[in-house]
């Protein structure tokens, strides 16, 4: 229904601006088809060659230097322009049946590259800072759904890392030259056609980009001020043609394979038995048995049991233990939940125009059904219109409408428990391919003779549940631009931009009665003795469904003056303007009981009193599931951005900023943060302090500024945050949960770039950028007496300064080789953050780390693995030891307080690959084109899974060290995993796991993707409607071809699912 | 031409300069309050999660009314093992500690942002009572720390003994040291008197604070203190504003054979206190056992016994006495039996032995089964002494009370050894041993904060 409404919609929509706009016509007289072919001077086809044709449109040559042009009168100028090559004019009067046009290499190249900053357009040869850009073919190299997914392995100072980095204020999972912020967001500012993109970002259709500019220093992002700090991102729509009209369309098929279950490094099935028997004959399980709570029990303790009463044999008992000791869920998981993923998409691209007006509409469809049988589709309309009002004006026109829909899917591996524990040869279906309930919460045969026949099925169905207990998500976003531009003088101009973003979501759960979670919820509150239905069951039979509504709104409005006057040897550009922009977001939230999804009937509930458990008889209030909230951010800017040019090869630049917002608790006067940066760039061939090599271009590029990052979370002063009404006093509550501090200062990141750009004979690339930036007033945690009451030992304050170090590389070569052409790119990126000082409170201790906090040990990696000194297992019993005042010791909380100074930890090394990139290599021959791309993360540690005993005991989640743990003296030589002990202490498996033996190198190289594509036009398709044609396939996902860990599987995916390859099969048509 | 570069220009100007104040003035959450109102800050101390719900399980697995069989000391983590044996020397974050001054900052916030409130006449009510209930609240907590990590209230060497810390600011980052324990007092003892002339009678409900709970804290504390006389007006004082009992032959009130014999927020409850989180398990109530000798000291129509205990498997007895109504949640609030036991207690200390006997059976009257309660008789007054403390501790057993007996009742000599046997080791705590002052946790132990001294 949604999908059809949204169709619809966008149809509709799509006639309107047809109709309204552009009074569009594809024109295709064949009579006037003119076939060009533009080779160099070896006679090898250029692809990529501009020919604006006089009177009709414009055209690029495919990649076998072919364009068809259609011709609508002779005679016509044909103009045709390439990068590296000389501009050509042809004059054509008469159709020819295939016009070979030859184009010389330029003597002089002129690079016509332009870069955009989201505040405007720059030529890069006036670039001051350091950017880089991925053009719109590069993202094609790469198949993927979203934006991030194309870009992910193709760009310098860029790290992916979707896995581990991700947390809440890493949502993105990449970031730009290093984390600079810790406690605040870490993302980079993501910018969409001009302005701050508040939506999902894999909303974002790749195949709808121009291009995606990483702003990587401070003359580049200062421009972004209080957003800046981790970077920009600024992605650009494709735009309207200048002239002539053009369709393409494209679509795909992908599907990928079953995820891998064996980097789960999950405990033997005999040992975790064998550790339960173990336990249960020590009487640990005791408790738990004879507790009121009827926690479920394992399938294995539930056999210790029946034996140890004599409900089964001492023979039965060892053939059941034999048969489970079989199984392994990881298996049962893969085979009866798992499936593969398939995805398809589709869309059609076209626009035109001519001198007045020019349009272009892309629409996009793509519909995904994932390993859990999750469903996904989504559906994107992009339209933009430019309009020229006359000599002065121009009217920019953007809709961009997005609709995606989304529904859940079957269980996640880690919930499948019995009661608390991880179970893991539990058994999802029998041999005769029934399936067997799980016991979620009590004992199965304690609820089976709970007032027999009275309840509900008590059972959880994994493989079926989720059909009953669904979750529908639907978002929808339509954002409307519009930018008016004037130019008052020749070199004075004002531009008004306006933009409008509205989203709306839903978050849709239903149970229905069939749910486990709606059987549970009547169960628990089911009074059976009681004499009518409305008494009986307090939570009505029927289903439960739960209902968020979300809107989210952004409105933006900038206005800009732009100066460009050149006289004499000099020439000046300027930008100023002023920007206001608000933020509203608002949901709220509803929960119905007694609801039946195909009458739409519910049924009230009583919410004020409390209702008897039926397990235990403790009173429960039904919960109400509602909830409101509304957030509304504000942020006023002002900004002046300049260039300053002498003789074409010395440009200086220079920017400031300044930010402010509604940020709470603070006054007003606080609330502007003042940024700027200065920047210079010297062209050395131009200027010709250098001898005029042949072909060889040499630019020199300096930076200094300073950005920052406003945490809207934090307060001066203490807030208090309203909750809702205690349920059982009715009176209102409140909590403190912003503690004041009133020395409160904002992070900031000071950026110093130098840069070498080379070109050599158009076709060799080289930029290397060096870059220092110092963070000032980092957030970070600081351990704090918790006498004073904050509910934590930590809170977080402005604690360290940092020194980000780093150089980034980018090298590429387009190069035929005969008619082979070549385009081999190489990425390295260095990166390097430093604790450059550290407020450590007095008397505090010093803890070792998982990586993902910053580090206090001044001078080490910010983000470091720090362990506990390690002094291998104890011979006599395995304990794992550590050292004391110098001596071994098994003392750990003793240990653990007398860390009283940095070096009484190891201090690995970063935790944060210190070297990555790529190397991309693309071969093309007559159409025939491979690429394969490989990635690599060097120089960092990462700290392994291993062995806790307490999570085994307490939660049974075992690892497959177990196996290899010490059990009898001389074993500490060949392990570090510690001896299993009973009773149990917690301390020995935090200092284990925190300890040097768990640290492993990070290192590796992966193997991403390999991409094949064949062109056809030129063969079968000659004269057909369309002038190209690509037919390619891409496998994705190859895995790890080399790491140093010799004990990880996968130093991204240590102990959670890897996912598999993925095959794409795709399909791109253009006329 | 020129009037669209007029337009232009005064709207540069209009957004530059105009309502920037207005529009970055709004509120970005509406949820969120910088306290400006004495009803923002009654919402504080109505947060019941904070406020009533967490309890310390420390001095209670520190006591003796409990053991462990050897499965359960086996289960439980080293700290909780240590504590049992009392050899807890090094513990961190998170602890009962912090639990408690994490209730001592509320207080604090509220009373620090009271102070910028004018007091009116339309607002006097509700300002009274937040102050009162601020301060009854930090009394509270303080009295409890005192009471765990302090040396027994002697009144020779209180000046000298250390204290908790008496932390008088929200900024966290003062670090306060400990007081002397006669400051301590001095602070616990003022905090309420102030607090009694603010509050009502009765509270609106018993998770809020009341003159009656102000007045019995008071007697908590003066009895603690061994300050016999002040204990007895001040729990007369309470008990003049309400003074009912169950009657546990009442099946409406007490279901006693059932798992929960009690209901929340009974009619002897004069505060709800809490425990919902266990720093110890030891005593969580489905994890004890009661100790034997205790619960053979049970007549045989003492109804209590069925009502409070309920036989565990494999072997021994558990606790669902609990005035909850949760079976996982101990109360350690007020109520009042505890007021008539002290009123009991502090006559017969100060030679009024009848009129302790009485009260003593006023109570008890409601306890055994109808018609079989000997009313008990005492002449000398030792003797009546005895009888009462030993109806104490049957009577609040797991209130979190025995901890402070033992201390106090040591002090005058009364000899109690209290033992543990693990396997077979055997540990023993002797009268007016150091560890009754329960060490303060590791990691905030510093120049300023000293641990105890053992």
């Amino acid at each position: 229904m949604y999908k059809a409404r949204c169709i619809i919609q966008g149809l509709l929509f799509a006639v309107i601006s047809l109709h309204l706009l552009v009074p569009i016509k594809i024109s295709a007289q064949s009579s006037n088809r003119q076939v060009i072919r533009v080779v160099d001077g070896q006679q090898v086809a250029i692809e990529g060659v501009t020919v604006r044709s006089k009177f009709s449109g414009q055209y690029r040559t495919d990649s076998n230097g072919i364009a068809l042009l259609h011709i609508q009168r002779f005679p016509d100028t044909l103009m045709l322009d390439a990068i590296g090559y000389d501009k050509t004019e042809v004059i054509l009067t008469k159709l020819e049946p295939e016009l070979k046009i030859t184009l010389l290499v330029a003597k002089n190249l002129i690079q016509e590259v332009v870069i955009n900053t989201g505040y405007e357009t720059l030529t890069k040869e006036k670039l001051t800072g350091a950017v880089t850009s991925i053009s719109a073919e590069q993202l094609s190299r790469r198949t993927g759904k979203g934006i991030l997914d194309r870009i992910n392995g193709l760009s310098d100072a860029v790290l992916f890392d979707r896995t581990k980095l991700q947390s809440e204020n890493r949502s993105l999972g990449f970031n730009v030259r290093g984390v600079s912020s810790i406690n605040g967001s870490q993302d980079p500012l993501i910018v969409l056609d001009n302005f701050p993109y508040e939506g999902d970002i894999d909303n974002i259709n790749p195949n709808d980009i121009e291009s995606v500019t990483f702003l990587k220093d401070a003359a580049a992002a200062a421009i972004w001020g209080t957003r800046a700090g981790n970077g920009v991102v600024v992605i650009t729509s494709k735009r309207s043609a200048i002239s002539g009209n053009r369709i393409s369309a494209y679509t795909d098929w992908s599907t990928t394979m079953k995820p891998d279950l064996g980097s789960i490094m999950q405990m033997k099935s005999s040992d975790f038995i064998d550790v339960e028997q173990y336990l249960f004959d020590q009487g640990a399980f005791d408790n738990e048995i004879n507790s009121l709570n009827m926690d479920p029990l394992s399938p294995a303790l539930n056999v210790f049991l029946d034996t140890k009463n004599g409900v089964i044999t001492k023979a039965d008992s060892l053939k059941k233990i034999s048969q489970l000791k079989e199984i392994d869920i990881r298996e049962q998981y893969r085979r009866f939940m798992l499936r593969r993923m398939s995805n398809q998409q589709l869309g059609i691209d076209f626009g035109g125009g001519n001198n007045k007006y020019s349009y272009r509409i892309f629409g996009a469809y793509e519909k995904e059904r994932g390993h859990l049988d999750e469903k996904f589709n989504k559906v994107n309309l992009n339209s933009s219109t430019l309009i020229k009002l006359g000599e002065k004006f121009d009217l920019n026109i953007g809709l961009l409408l997005t609709k995606s829909d989304r529904q859940s899917g079957a269980p996640q591996l880690s919930t499948l428990t019995v009661g608390r524990r991880n179970v893991p040869y539990l058994q999802l279906k029998t041999s005769e391919g029934e399936q067997i309930p799980l016991e979620l919460a009590y004992r199965k045969s304690f609820t089976d003779t709970l007032y027999q026949g009275q309840l509900l099925d008590w059972g959880y169905y994994p493989l079926e549940d989720y059909h009953n207990d669904k979750s529908y998500t639907s978002a929808h976003n339509v954002t409307s631009n519009f930018t008016l531009n004037y130019s008052i003088w020749e070199f004075l101009g004002a531009s008004v931009l306006f933009q409008h973003q509205f989203q709306s979501g839903e978050v849709e759960n239903l149970a229905d009665i069939d749910s486990y979670r709606a059987r549970y919820t009547i169960n628990m509150y089911t009074n059976p003795k009681a004499q009518t239905t409305a008494e009986m069951y307090p939570v009505p039979m029927g289903g439960i469904y739960e209902r968020q509504y979300s809107n989210s709104e952004a409105f933006n409005v900038r206005a800009n003056v732009t100066f460009a006057k050149s006289y004499g040897d000099h020439s000046t550009n300027l930008l100023m303007g002023g920007e206001a922009r608000q933020h509203t977001y608002q949901s709220d939230k509803n929960t119905v009981y007694g609801y039946d999804h195909d009458l739409l009937t519910w049924s009230p509930v009583d919410y004020r009193n409390q209702y008897p458990s039926i397990i235990s008889g403790a009173l429960m209030s039904i919960p109400t599931g509602t909830s409101f909230s509304s957030i509304t951010n504000r942020y006023l800017s002002f900004y002046a951005n300049g260039i300053h040019t002498y003789k074409n090869y010395l440009h200086l630049s220079g920017s400031i900023r300044s930010d402010a917002s509604n940020l709470f608790g603070v006054q007003t006067n606080q609330k502007w943060n003042p940024f700027w940066s200065i920047g210079a760039a010297f062209d050395l061939n131009r200027s010709g302090l250098l001898p005029k090599w042949s072909s060889t271009n040499l630019k020199l590029r300096g930076s200094y500024g300073v950005s920052g990052i406003v945490d809207q979370t934090k307060s001066a002063v203490p807030v208090v945050n309203y909750s809702s009404i205690h349920r059982l006093t009715g009176f209102l509550t409140a909590q403190i949960n912003q503690f004041g501090n009133p020395d409160l200062r904002w992070e900031k990141i000071k950026t110093l770039n130098v840069g070498l750009d080379i070109d050599i004979l158009s076709n060799f690339r080289a930029r290397v950028d060096w870059y220092k930036k110092d963070g000032e007033d980092l957030f970070g945690p600081a351990l704090v007496d918790y006498t004073a009451g904050l509910r934590s030992n930590v809170i977080v304050k402005n604690i360290a300064n940092s020194i980000n170090k780093g150089v980034d590389v980018n090298i590429s070569l387009d190069k035929y080789l005969g008619s082979v052409r070549i385009t081999p790119e190489v990425n390295i990126s260095r990166n390097l953050s430093t604790t450059k000082s550290y407020y450590h409170s007095p008397g505090s201790r010093y803890s070792p780390s998982w990586g993902n906090t910053i580090s206090p040990i001044v001078g080490k990696p910010l983000y470091s693995i720090n362990s506990y000194r390690w002094a291998g297992l104890n011979p006599d019993n395995g304990d794992p030891q550590g050292f004391l005042n110098g001596k071994v010791s098994s003392e750990y909380r003793t240990i653990f307080n007398t860390l009283l100074s940095a070096d009484s930890l190891v201090s690995h090394g970063s935790a944060m690959p210190t070297w990555f990139g790529n190397l991309y290599y693309g071969v093309k021959w007559k159409g025939v084109g491979v690429a394969f791309n490989l990635t690599y993360k060097l120089g960092y540690y990462i700290r392994a899974s291993s062995i806790s005993y307490n999570q085994l005991i307490m939660y049974g989640v075992g690892h497959s060290d177990y196996s290899d743990r010490w059990m009898k003296p001389g074993d500490e030589k060949q392990t570090n995993a510690p001896s299993f002990i009973y009773p149990n202490d917690d301390q020995r498996d935090t200092f284990y796991l925190l300890s040097e033996a768990t640290v492993e190198k990070g290192d590796h190289i992966r193997f991403q993707f390999i991409n094949l594509s064949y062109d056809l036009n030129d063969l079968i398709f000659k004269n057909a409607q369309f002038s190209s044609m690509q037919v390619y396939c891409n496998m994705d996902n190859l895995g790890v071809l080399w790491k140093s860990s010799k004990k990880v599987i996968d130093p991204d995916y240590d102990n959670v699912m890897r996912p598999g390859r993925s095959f794409v099969f795709g399909i791109k048509l253009k006329i | 031409m020129k009037k669209i570069q007029n337009i232009v220009m005064v709207c540069l100007i209009y957004f530059t300069v105009v309502s920037c104040q207005d529009f970055l003035d709004l509120k970005p959450d509406k949820t969120l309050v910088v306290p400006s109102k004495v009803k923002d800050l009654q919402a504080v101390l109505d947060n019941a999660v904070f406020m009533n719900e967490r309890g310390a399980s420390m001095g209670e697995a520190s006591a003796d009314d409990y053991y462990l069989n050897n499965s359960s000391y086996n289960s439980l983590r080293p700290i909780a093992q240590e504590v049992y044996t009392w050899q807890l020397k090094e513990y961190n974050y998170e602890n009962d500690w912090a639990q408690y001054y994490d209730v001592i900052y509320f207080c604090n916030f509220v009373l620090e942002n009271l102070k910028k409130i004018e007091r009116t006449p339309a607002n006097s009510r509700e300002w009274n009572f937040t102050k009162g209930s601020a301060l009854f609240f930090r009394a509270h907590s303080y009295l409890r720390l005192a009471w765990l990590f302090a040396p027994v209230y002697n009144s020779v060497s209180a000046n000298d003994d250390m204290g908790v810390v008496l932390r008088n600011t929200t900024d966290f980052n003062v670090v306060q040291g400990r007081s002397t324990l006669k400051e301590t007092y001095d602070t616990i003892i003022g905090d309420l008197r102030t607090a009694v002339d603010l509050l009502p009678e009765e509270p609106e409900h018993v998770m809020r604070a009341s003159k009656r709970a102000a007045f019995g804290y008071l007697a908590r504390a003066y009895l603690s203190m061994s300050e016999y006389d002040m204990a007895l007006e001040n729990a007369q004082l309470a008990l003049q504003i309400n003074d009912d009992l169950m009657d546990y032959n009442d099946p409406e009130l007490v279901k006693i054979e059932t798992t929960r014999p009690f209901a929340q927020f009974n009619k002897e409850v004069v505060f709800q206190k809490i425990i919902s989180l266990y720093f110890f398990s030891n005593v969580a109530p489905q994890t004890l056992r009661v100790d034997s000798v205790l619960l053979s000291s049970y007549g045989e129509h003492d109804l209590r016994r069925n009502a409070f205990f309920r036989p565990a498997s494999p072997e021994g007895y558990s606790y669902k006495g609990t005035y909850n109504g949760n079976l996982n949640n101990s109360f350690t609030g007020l109520a009042n039996d505890e007021l008539f036991l002290i009123v009991a207690e502090c006559l017969a200390r100060l030679d009024q032995v009848e009129d302790g006997m009485t009260m003593l059976n006023r109570l008890l009257i409601n306890r055994w089964k109808e018609g079989y309660f000997v009313p008990y008789e005492a002449v000398r007054k030792e003797e009546a002494i005895e009888i009462i403390l030993k109806e104490r501790r049957k009577e609040l057993v797991f209130r979190d009370l025995r901890w402070m007996d033992l201390k106090r009742l040591n002090l005058e000599g009364r000899n109690i050894v209290l033992r543990r046997k693990i396997n077979d080791n055997v540990f023993e705590l002797h009268p007016n041993d150091k560890r009754y002052a329960l060490p303060i946790p590791t990691d905030i132990v510093s120049d300023k904060i000293q641990q105890n001294r053992y």
